[in-house]
């Protein structure tokens, strides 16, 4: 295997193509995984990634991988990037999740569990598309369960 | 919301992974959200994902730490977040008036994973979960005398996902040692034999990495720690460090056991150099060893009380330490010097203090809820959660 910088070429559900060094790309525990296995041709599929979500996960590999960057640099960074709307968030989970990157993952959670602290929950099912299955008595019931809870 | 259209729907898992990061109050308001996401929140795998997400390190600095503070002459309780005594000088504790749900003069037995254990003056053990405000109270043990001493001691057999408690006694007559073992999965106590202890104990154990140690003797010649291992109930001895050497002068206290973190430690107060020496269990590899860690100048802080109090030390973050001097917060650096104390403003006389963590662990059973939201799945046609 030759030391030299090695580079990959990923392309996204919208056919975009993003040409990616090795040693960045394989924070992807998936592309890593592909890369290890030798199951790597010349252009790496991401079915699950567009690439307006891709240029945002490169944004923040690249930054990740730089050299010498001190830990408040990263967390500043960090801070900004996170401050997108609710469905470029979203994206970004189901992005991470695909590409398995825990560490980018970890973040995003973090950020959608800080944003629905506050929420009621009638905010909560609008925000993840959830349908209420109880009867009012039941949903009554729970929530007198933990009335303390909604103080 | 005007772009709900444009928002995936999250899968399962990863609905379990953002949910999992928050604190427990709102996802207590959050279970009614939908049957799924009661199911989700109620199930014991659930509690463990999030309490290890949350519990992942030994620095009692993250946001889900508190202490509670236990009052006796006025009975109440009253707690604080961790993070919050380290980051100001000047705190004031929340009132739990639920308290009523757990005896008044309760004392601490400990705390493992959310769960404070607690044995009231007529020995009645309770455990209690103060985040999701449930609490148990135990079967008594069958201790055959008044006289002599009882200690208890709280842990948890993380082989078996059991909580454990055990309870040591002697009737100051015999030189034998009763040991029992309550099982909160069997929700009964057992006896244990062989305690290798022939010499009276004076303090109650300390639970960390899956066994109990207490201190048997403060005698040089027969000193030594004995342990039991919760998961395979193996007796263990150790020995103690030589702490009362090294030209500090006349000790002030015997070696006192106690936890930081994940290490078992030992200090040892010295009248004349006002100094606590701290030392440390360490593992290297298959070879266990005690290591001076610091010294804290501790007692001239104390100089008002004339006699030290009880000492509790939790790490705060990888170089500061949270040290409970009686009902007093300080935080000393590893070097052994002060670097500030915080003052609860509405508590300052409490008797003891217990740190825990914020957890869904319920005190009924690891086994699954017996509450009303079961009885609500039920009647819902839920699948009942392993």
């Amino acid at each position: 295997m030759s030391s030299s910088t090695k580079f990959l070429t990923l392309k996204t559900n919208d056919k975009e193509e993003f040409v990616l060094d090795e040693a960045i790309a394989i924070r992807s525990q998936t592309i890593k995984n592909m890369v290890e296995d030798d199951c790597v041709s010349n252009v790496i599929p991401l079915p699950n990634v567009d690439s307006k979500t891709m240029i945002k996960v490169i944004e923040y590999w690249k930054k990740h991988s730089e050299e010498g960057i001190s830990k408040d640099k990263l967390m500043d960074f960090d801070k900004a990037f996170v401050k997108v709307d609710q469905s470029i968030l979203y994206a970004l989970i189901l992005a991470a999740n695909f590409l398995n990157d825990a560490e980018m993952l970890d973040m995003i959670c973090q950020e959608v569990a800080n944003r629905i602290k506050g929420k009621t929950p009638e905010e909560i099912r609008k925000e993840f598309n959830i349908e209420n299955d109880f009867t009012p008595e039941e949903e009554e019931e729970i929530r007198n369960e933990n009335v303390w809870a909604f103080e | 919301m005007e772009n709900s259209i444009s928002i995936p729907v999250l899968p399962a898992e990863l609905v379990t992974e953002i949910l999992s990061r928050l604190p427990v109050k709102f996802l207590l308001k959050f279970k009614c959200a939908s049957k799924s996401w009661l199911a989700l929140i109620s199930s014991p795998e659930f509690a463990k994902t999030h309490l290890r997400l949350n519990a992942n390190n030994n620095e009692y600095t993250r946001r889900h730490n508190k202490v509670m503070m236990f009052e006796r002459i006025v009975p109440s309780f009253r707690d604080c977040s961790v993070s919050s005594l380290y980051n100001n000088s000047c705190i004031e504790a929340k009132d739990l008036y639920y308290h009523r749900q757990v005896p008044d003069c309760a004392y601490t037995v400990g705390s493992v994973n959310g769960l404070i254990c607690l044995v009231s003056p007529e020995k009645e053990l309770i455990l209690w979960n103060p985040s999701i405000r449930k609490y148990k109270k135990l079967p008594t043990p069958k201790i055959k005398t008044t006289l002599g001493y009882c200690l208890y001691s709280f842990g948890y057999d993380e082989f078996r996902d059991d909580y454990k408690v055990v309870v040591l006694w002697n009737d100051n007559l015999s030189p034998q040692i009763e040991v029992q073992k309550y099982s909160l999965k069997r929700d009964s106590w057992r006896w244990v034999d062989d305690c290798p202890s022939m010499v009276p104990l004076t303090q109650s154990g300390n639970f960390v990495n899956g066994k109990i140690y207490w201190i048997t003797s403060i005698h040089p010649n027969t000193r030594s720690i004995i342990s039991i291992d919760l998961a395979d109930g193996k007796w263990g001895e150790m020995e103690l460090p030589c702490y009362w050497k090294g030209g500090r002068g006349l000790l002030l206290s015997f070696g006192v056991l106690a936890v930081l973190g994940s290490d078992l430690l030992i200090w040892c107060g010295f009248v004349e150099t006002d100094m606590v020496d701290v030392w440390l269990r360490k593992e290297y590899g298959v070879k266990e060893s005690w290591i001076k860690m610091f010294t804290l100048n501790i007692l001239r802080d104390l100089s008002v009380y004339g006699y030290l109090e009880p000492i509790h030390l939790y790490m705060a973050s990888g170089s500061e330490i949270l040290v409970v001097l009686g009902s007093k917060f300080m935080i000393y650096n590893l070097k052994g010097d002060q670097l500030r104390s915080s003052k609860v403003i509405n508590s300052y006389n409490w008797d003891e203090e217990e740190i825990y963590i914020e957890s869904l662990v319920c005190p009924f059973s690891t086994v699954g809820t017996e509450d009303a939201t079961k009885m609500v799945m039920k009647s819902l046609g839920c699948e009942t959660m392993k």
